[in-house]
Formats: C-alpha cells, structure tokens, sequence
C-alpha cells in the first residue's frame, strides 16, 4: 500500500467528497431539467359580454346562490368581477318585491368574496361584514359602502341574465 | 518553470486571482469579531438570494403564468408537484428560502440595529439594507400570489382593494393591476417579481462593496483579539462548507415536508379564507381593527419605517454600546415587541375583527411592559470598556490528532448517502432520494470544515487566557 503522508489524505478527502456533492446535486438536477412540460386547458378566458346569461330559474333554489363573472367592474371599465346571483327565500322576497337579485361579490370593505348565509343576509367571512340581500346595504361589520347591485332580467324561458351594473 | 515545489493547482489559482483582478481581496484580513455566528446572519440572507435565483429560474420552466378559462397557473404547480421529477423538492425549497431569507434578513437587521453598526461610517450601508430588506417582503407578496391558490387570490384582491381606495389609488391600481383581470394580474406579478429579485442583486451587490470599503463595524465594548484571519482561504473555506451544510439541510427539509399548496381558485366557487404569511400579519391585525386601511397598511408602518431609517441621525451618541443608545434601544425594542405581539395577535384571530379598543391596549401595555425594563437599563450609561486583561495564546485542539479518522467516517457516510439516494432516484423515490442526496451535500460541508480547521486555521486557533496583575 502507497503511503499517505496526512496532508494529502485530507486533500483527497476533501476533492472526493466535493465530487460526491457534486454528483448529488448533479443527478436531480439533470432529471429535473429532463422532464416534460405539459400545458392543458385553454388560455383565452371565456369571452363574455353583457348581457350575460347566469342561469336557469330551475337551478336555483329559494333561498340559495350562484357565482358568476361579470365582464364590466363596478365603474364601467372591463375586468372580471365576481358577482353573486340570489333566489330570496320567501319572506324576504315579498319585501323586496322580486325573487331575484344579484350583487357584486366583493366586500368593500377589503376585498374578499362575500355569500348568502342559509336563512340570513350576505355575510363577508374575512371581518364578519353584514350586507341586505335585499339592497346590497351594510348592516353590521366594518364595510362602509354597501354592495354594487346587478341588473338583472329574466326571460320566458326561466333564463336569467346580467344586464349590467345599476346605476 | 516545474510545479515542484508547490502543487500544481495552487500555482493556477493563484494565477487565476491575479488575472481576475481580485488579488487585493485575497489578501483581505477578517476581523475575528466578525467571526461571531450573529455576524453570518447577512451572509446567510444573501445564501437565501442565492437559492432563491437558482430554484426560480428552475421553476420559470414549469410555471404557466396564464389563468386562462379555469386557472392554468395553479395547474402548472400541481405539476410540479407531483410530475416533474424533484419539482416538490424545488418549489419547496424556493419557499423555505423565500421565507427564511426574510427571516433572516430580519435578524439581521436587529443585530446591526441593537449593536448600533448603523453608525458613522456605516449611514447608508443601513439604509440600503432596509431597502432590499423591503424588496424581498414585496418578492415574497409578488411570489406567493403566482400560486393563485385561495391564498392568493385573496391576497390579491385584498392589496388591489387596498391600493384602489388610498388616495390617488384611482391612477395607481391600474398601473399595478392592468384592468384587473387576472390574466394581467398573474402576468404583472411574475414581472414584478422577477424585477424585484433583480433589484435586490444590485442593491445586495452595493451593501458588500460598501461593507468592503469601510469594514464591519467595530463590537461596541471596542475588543477585537487578534489575529485576524486571512479571508483567503480560512474565511472563503468557512464559508463555503456553511454553504454546503445549509443548503443540505434546506433540501432534506424540503423533502421531507413539502411546501403547501392552497386549493384551486376559481371565481365561481366558494373557498375557505386566506390567511397573509406571517410576516405581513401585523400589519394585517392593523387593518382587522376597522380603522381606515390607508392608515393601517401605509400611513402607520410607513412612519414607524422611516424612523427606524433615519435612526442613525437621530441617535447622535458616540457610543455603539445599547445601555449608552437611550432613544434607539426603547424605540427598538419597543417597535419589535408591537411586532411579535400583533403578528401573534393576527394569528390567533383568523376571520375576525380587533376590536381598535383591544389593538390599542394590548399595544400600550406590550409598550409599557418592554418600555420600564429597557428604560431602567439605559438609565446608567456605561463606560467605554477598557481592554480586557487577557492574552491570547496558540493551542492546539484535541480534534487534531482524530481529524483523519472523522473525515474518513464523514467520507463513508457520504458515500452511502450517495449510493441509498441513486438507488431511490432509479426507483423514482424523488423526495427520498432528495433526502439522502441533502445528506450527502451537508456532509461534504462538515468535511472541507474539518479539513479546513486542522490544515490552514492551525496558526489562527487560540485561547484567552487570563492576565494576573
């Protein structure tokens, strides 16, 4: 066997185990760079323009809500801005006259989406905001301004459209 | 000329020095304060830059940054995920080291803070840091909203509201948010952060020359046992080997708990609410008290900031040491309880409002019961120290004699590491290869330290001992 004085045992130490770590970080590098990229799904987004068909009258049950996106914001300029579509249960219909109603979705106070609690009002779950869903208003929490309203309009079919924001 | 008499590849590197023009930084001293583990905090941030560069640009060749229809981003994570082959391992290193480097970035501001190191020469060294300190929490917001998981969703039109209903916001979110859909969004926040880690390089890049030309603040009891260490190869060799042993750990820590992804946004369905990470909790408790969000999100922070900026002007004492920095190491250390206070504060109340009557005794009592201690201990200045009676001596640790033995044990466990994580590779274990291949890196750190410490640092390793009078 070759004798080894110290200092070289330490230098071949410290150049194979550097190799060692270079393999190690080599190996999955190179898979890494290897694997496939695979893009599925579609890059458009849905084009919508108003007025926009939401649902079906059927789909809705009294006191219930559906999603929707409407492509105009607030004050008029494009975008896509959650709104929510409501089927009032019955008391609260007879006040408001109408069955349907649809609000944006977006609290005012900071942004987060607000829903129709069963048998209660819209409720924000980021800071415990109260909205009518009769009329968007406040009616407990921190927002100040109440919830924009959307035009809506059903035909003889039962189908329900956004016509746009209510001034 | 013959390589006899020193080894060949020594002859080259120092060629290769001279040629980079980089001879005067080889022959660069480290102060042996410097040494102390509180002053490898910055050094660490910058491993984290270093990290982050490496695993983004990785990450760049997965990522979709495209909603689409139904949410192409948060799509191309999951693939990640669970396809790409060690993409788990990458994204959550990216994460960790996200995290960590702000972390970190914030030690190391308190070190430099409460050690008074912001003093003359040091002015604007301070200030830069703040900045890029800044920079990478705004890397971290732009970064995590790019999962369009619920989190970010929220998050992003938590700060689109935010920004729209500060005054002028009117003319300012469309430049940040386009018209607001998150097509734009998505792709202005990938911009956005790429141009941010860019900006932190260069301001990083002016923080080390400006530390290089005026030196690491001197320890403020004015002690600095010699001798320095040379920088090349002691300090550069330390260095290194702690980049091996870090990143090691961070990839077994990867591997072994991924980071998470929230669920799928889409914007017709409902989603549990998003919490802000942790380092923008206590200004998030700020804004859940109802008072007006300008105020809670810009005005406040902004103002607390700017005296933390302007702190090495308004501290005008000589001294470095806190008992003698009355107005710095009150406003500090208050400032620092509000924050771990509140962040814990916001933590504890997810979805829910503080009410301002709480946030406003619960910030004066955490002032009251961090500000007595720490006035009563500014209250008598103390002098400067004089230097301490010892005398520093050569020894020669017991390691020495077993080096060869450790670095041969070290050695096979590497190599075994190594061996268990090609086999976990071939058998597509990616996470458990990843953790031996982590085992296997952190290994070869404690080896070049090792070797490090019984060939070069022999002259340098010393031992106080005390003088009798």
């Amino acid at each position: 066997m070759v004798e080894m004085t110290r200092r070289d045992f330490i230098k071949a130490s410290v150049v194979t185990s550097v190799a060692l770590a270079a393999a190690s970080l080599g190996i999955p590098l190179i898979q890494y760079i290897s694997s496939e990229r695979v893009v599925t799904g579609k890059i458009g987004a849905g084009s919508s323009s108003l007025p926009l068909k939401i649902a079906n009258i059927n789909d809705l049950e009294p006191d219930s809500q559906i999603q929707f996106t409407m492509p105009l914001n607030p004050d008029g300029s494009r975008g896509q801005h959650p709104a929510i579509l409501i089927r009032l249960r019955p008391e609260l219909a007879q006040r408001a006259g109408t069955e349907l109603k649809a609000f944006s979705a977006i609290c005012p106070h900071l942004g987060c989406l607000v829903h129709l609690e069963e048998n209660d009002d819209i409720y924000c779950p980021c800071h415990a905001g109260y909205f009518s869903p009769i009329d968007g208003g406040v009616i407990a929490g921190p927002p100040k301004k109440p919830l924009p309203e959307v035009e809506i309009r059903i035909d003889e079919n039962g189908d329900i459209y956004a016509e746009g924001w209510k001034k | 000329m013959s390589c006899e008499e020193r080894s060949c590849i020594s002859r080259f590197i120092d060629w290769f020095i001279d040629r980079l023009g980089m001879k005067s930084i080889s022959e660069f001293k480290v102060y042996r304060h410097t040494l102390h583990p509180l002053y490898s905090l910055g050094g660490l941030t910058t491993l984290m830059f270093a990290i982050l560069g490496i695993t983004g640009i990785l990450l760049l060749m997965f990522y979709v940054p495209v909603f689409g229809e139904s949410n192409l981003a948060y799509d191309s994570i999951v693939r990640i995920m669970e396809e790409v082959a060690y993409g788990s391992v990458i994204r959550s290193l990216h994460n960790y080291a996200a995290n960590l480097m702000i972390l970190l970035s914030m030690l190391h501001f308190l070190r430099v803070y409460f050690m008074g190191a912001y003093k003359r020469p040091h002015e604007l060294t301070y200030v830069i840091g703040i900045l890029a300190g800044l920079l990478a929490i705004l890397g971290g917001v732009t970064g995590y909203s790019l999962r369009m998981d619920h989190v970010a969703a929220e998050a992003i039109r938590i700060g689109n509201t935010l920004v729209s209903n500060m005054p002028g916001g009117k003319w300012i979110a469309p430049l940040i948010y386009g018209i607001g859909t998150f097509d734009e969004i998505i792709g202005r926040y990938f911009a956005y952060h790429i141009l941010i880690a860019g900006l932190i390089a260069l301001l990083a890049l002016l923080h080390f020359l400006m530390v290089h030309e005026h030196h690491s603040s001197p320890p403020y009891d004015g002690s600095d046992p010699e001798p320095a260490v040379p920088f090349f190869p002691n300090h550069l060799l330390t260095e290194i080997s702690a980049i091996f042993v870090v990143l090691g750990a961070l990839i077994i820590l990867s591997a072994a708990f991924p980071a998470e992804l929230g669920q799928k946004f889409l914007p017709t369905e409902t989603l549990p609410v998003g919490q802000p990470e942790w380092y923008l909790m206590a200004i998030y408790a700020g804004i859940k008290t109802g008072v007006d969000p300008f105020l809670a999100f810009a005005v406040v922070p902004g103002i607390l900031l700017l005296v933390l900026v302007l702190m090495p002007w308004i501290d005008p004492t000589y001294s470095r040491h806190p008992r003698n920095r009355r107005i710095a190491t009150l406003y500090g250390s208050i400032l620092l309880g509000e924050f771990v206070v509140f962040t814990i504060y916001g933590i504890l109340t997810p979805g829910q409002e503080i009410p301002l009557i709480y946030a406003i005794a619960v910030g004066s009592a955490t002032a009251i019961l961090i500000g007595l201690p720490v006035a009563k201990y500014t209250s008598k200045p103390v002098p400067p120290k004089k230097a301490d009676r010892v005398r520093r001596v050569r020894h020669r640790p017991q390691i020495l004699s077993q080096a060869k033995y450790i670095l041969l044990i070290i050695l096979i466990v590497q190599a075994i590491s190594l061996a268990l994580g090609v086999d976990s590779h071939f058998q597509e274990l990616y996470s458990l290869a990843a953790i031996y291949f982590g085992i296997s890196i952190m290994a070869s750190g404690w080896i070049i330290f090792i070797a490090k410490v019984v060939t070069v640092d022999i002259p340098y390793i010393t031992r106080q001992v005390e003088v009798k009078i």
